[in-house]
């Protein structure tokens, strides 16, 4: 068996690389990589036979047609610009695959998918991807599903990758019109730091406040879990809301041309490369993950409240960034080896709540150290 | 009497244009700028005969040694990281000079110069803002009754803005070091760098301000005052202001910024475009700041309905007896005094009053006198004399 990781020596994507050549019983690992020093650098230090080097421009979309064929899943870990383009050329080569994040527009290969037999999972991390576990094995043990909350502390600098910096940025973008919540059949739109509320995450993060972020988990789990009411709530460390909260505040994301040295520029775009560029923004005293998940329903007429969370080594025991990017890049290598393995059934472009089985990903996760809490309360 | 005021069409610069325009000293008075039709705003809203505009950049020496023809003083109202260069260009045109501080640091590089300015018989008054200036002289009113002092104590109490009011009191360039570099104390006779926004303490100025939080800050009175009272065997000075008048808020967002690197000076290369951090953030900010009309307008308040009070608190002693003396500069316009201070500073210059050389306030001006100029525009000295029965 075959494995193609795409952007496999980038931030998170080497912790993939790196659980693959750990854990996974694959025949061959290709990392390809735009940086092929970085990827070299990479095997040279895990010195497994079955890993190997391709360069790869995602740029280039017939460079992904000829790539593609022969591998038996494609690991996306590129940035989530080249989701749609990684998704469209897996359809159409006939590879399966996952990722990390969503497009909307990925759902529009389904049926080409299905009609080829083949699976493509998109948001396969921390969130989306182990929230939709979560809330996939809550919602099994329910006849009816009511409202489904979920909430996430991604602890990390706003700029550790520039995909990373990009995600931050239009999270928090006044005009992102996939911040919504699902309720009573209909999607609605919130703003950015709507929706404040206390969460205790535990461990090193704690209680952080969180406000709606949007995510694809709002999306699908009306339709593929049948519930009445969805949220994402999430937060960044403090110091980072306080970026956001600054850059919002002070209209400091009007794309309105703006005069410096003469030169007209938007004052998001410099604002997005200075950020880029600055050392501090590559810093956070605490790297961690914290996913909290409360789903309210009914089993057997009463009303029930199940309410999931993670638990992961400390960053001092996970080796610092580590312990931030080992919750996406972790989930994203479980669900690689699920699919080669066979232990996803369905076909077409799926999300992870339809094509996972909770109990196989959360045993996984546990041999890695990423343990999922269960509390049960009848209301 | 000919005074020209650098940045004279800025925001504190043009208080000090309005300030020597009223007075009958001052015969004229240039605004001195770079921005004219900033320049033409002021004139038009302080609309005298006396004011004059000049085009004048202080980076071409020669048109601004022009400028400085047949000029009495100078009055430095830019950044104050020009104070270096406007002075060698003052010493060479023999031309008096004064300015609203240099943040500690300047400031001592330009009290090095006062052997060559005393040479030239040419004089310099520094550090004339508001807070630096009135300090300096409450300490040395102070110092004039005592035999030695303990420590200095400057608390620059503010009537804070209303919350949603994130408007800059001041020159954010200068705000953005305050808020970023570390403030310099004297502690047991040394010098020490303490954090930006450290050792916080309640200070209780008249009413109505009362209990405001006050905090370090770099300024520059900690870079003199521990010098020139050496003698008296002077071992605390410390500087601490309320968020430097602005909402806490907004202060908080600038520290946000700063620590994401928006306050570097190291440029960076944006496709092609050096970008230095600290200026693309000065200009964003730019809205931030109140128009000049807005700071042209008489105070809105009347004494004693007072918004600001500058306390220097003297410990000494007298005869042998333990003595605290408690100053305190009342007003009713914040920025009013940052522009008074250096104006009848330059007025004095001008007419010789100041022996050549470069001084800090307290060692070249007679607090008394200086103090009854202030009271003419309401801004009022009192002193608290605290001693054992």
């Amino acid at each position: 068996m075959k494995a193609l990781v795409l952007g496999g020596a980038g931030a998170v994507c080497s912790e993939t690389t790196r659980d693959l050549a750990q854990y996974s019983d694959l025949d061959e690992i290709m990392v390809a990589e735009y940086n092929l020093e970085a990827a070299n650098e990479l095997i040279e230090e895990l010195g497994d036979p079955r890993l190997k080097a391709v360069k790869f421009d995602a740029n280039n979309y017939d460079e992904m047609l000829k790539l593609f064929p022969g591998y038996d899943v494609v690991i996306n870990g590129l940035p989530w610009k080249y989701d749609l383009a990684v998704t469209k050329a897996c359809v159409e080569v006939g590879v399966n695959g996952l990722d990390v994040s969503t497009e909307e527009e990925q759902w529009d290969f389904d049926q080409t998918a299905k009609d080829k037999d083949l699976v493509f999972i998109p948001g396969v991390g921390a969130t989306p991807g182990i929230t939709n576990a979560m809330a996939k094995q809550a919602a099994v043990q329910m006849d009816e599903i009511d409202d489904i909350q979920i909430n996430f502390a991604a602890f990390r600098c706003p700029a550790p990758a520039p995909g990373l910096l990009i995600t931050f940025l239009w999270e928090f973008h006044p005009k992102t019109e996939s911040r919504v919540y699902y309720e009573n059949g209909e999607f609605h739109r919130v703003g950015p730091l709507e929706g404040l509320k206390d969460i205790d995450f535990g461990g090193e993060v704690g209680t952080q406040e969180v406000c709606y972020i949007p995510h694809p988990e709002t999306k699908t789990m009306p339709k593929s879990l049948g519930a009445k009411k969805v949220s994402v709530h999430g937060c960044f460390p403090p110091q980072a809301m306080n970026l956001a909260k600054t850059l919002l505040e002070w209209g400091l994301y009007d794309e309105e041309p703006f005069t410096y040295k003469d030169i007209e520029i938007n004052s998001l775009e410099m604002i997005h490369q200075l950020l880029l560029r600055s050392p501090q923004t590559k810093e956070t005293p605490i790297w961690a993950y914290g996913l909290v998940v409360e789903v309210f329903g009914k089993k057997d007429g009463k009303d029930l409240k199940i309410k999931t969370w993670t638990e992961h080594p400390p960053m001092d025991e996970w080796g610092g960034k580590a312990a931030y990017y080992k919750n996406i890049a972790i989930p994203l290598s479980i669900g690689a080896q699920m699919i080669v393995r066979g232990d996803v059934n369905v076909r077409g472009v799926v999300p992870p709540e339809s094509a996972i089985d909770p109990k196989i990903f959360f045993n996984e996760l546990k041999i890695r150290g990423i343990e999922i809490h269960e509390e049960k309360e009848w209301l | 009497m000919r005074i020209v005021v650098l940045g004279g069409a800025g925001k504190m610069g043009c208080i000090a244009v309005q300030t020597l325009a009223g007075d009958d000293r001052v015969k004229e008075v240039v605004i001195a700028d770079l921005n004219l039709d900033q320049a033409r705003i002021v004139a038009d809203y302080i609309n005298s005969p006396k004011i004059e505009i000049q085009k004048v950049d202080v980076n071409d020496q020669k048109g601004f040694l022009e400028a400085l023809e047949g000029v009495d003083a100078c009055l430095n109202a830019t950044v104050y990281y020009t104070n270096l260069l406007v002075m060698e260009a003052c010493l060479k045109a023999g031309v008096h000079y004064t300015d609203m501080g240099g943040l500690f640091h300047i400031t001592r590089k330009q009290l090095e110069l006062h052997d060559r300015f005393s040479e030239a018989g040419v004089s310099a008054v520094l550090c004339m803002g508001s807070a630096p200036g009135i300090p300096n002289l409450q300490a040395r009113y102070a110092a004039d009754r005592l035999d030695s002092i303990e420590s200095i104590r400057i608390f620059d109490g503010i009537k804070p803005p209303a919350p949603e009011d994130e408007r800059f009191s001041y020159a954010v360039p200068t705000i953005i070091d305050e808020l970023t570099v570390e403030p310099m104390v004297f502690e047991n006779g040394e010098f020490v760098a303490k954090p930006p926004l450290s050792e916080f303490e309640d200070y209780l100025f008249t009413e109505p301000l009362g209990i405001l939080p006050m905090h370090l800050s770099l300024h520059s009175e900690v870079a003199t005052l521990p010098i020139t009272f050496k003698d008296k065997g002077i071992q605390e000075c410390f500087f601490k202001i309320n968020y430097w008048g602005m909402a806490q808020k907004t202060i908080e967002k600038i520290k946000v910024l700063a620590d994401y690197g928006f306050a570097s000076q190291e440029p960076v290369d944006v496709g092609g475009l050096t970008v230095v951090p600290r200026e693309f953030m000065v200009s964003m900010l730019s809205g931030y700041v109140p128009s000049v009309t807005d700071l042209l307008e008489p105070a809105k308040a009347k004494p004693p309905d007072w918004t600001k009070e500058i306390v220097t608190e003297i410990r000494g002693n007298k005869d042998g007896e333990g003595v605290t003396y408690r100053m305190g500069t009342l007003t009713c316009k914040g920025a009013l005094p940052t522009g008074a201070l250096p104006a009848i500073a330059a007025i004095w210059l001008a007419e010789g009053q100041i022996e050549p050389g470069v001084y800090p306030p307290e060692a070249c001006l007679d607090p008394e006198p200086f103090f009854k100029e202030l009271e003419v525009y309401d801004i009022i000295t009192r002193v608290t004399v605290t001693q054992q029965v």
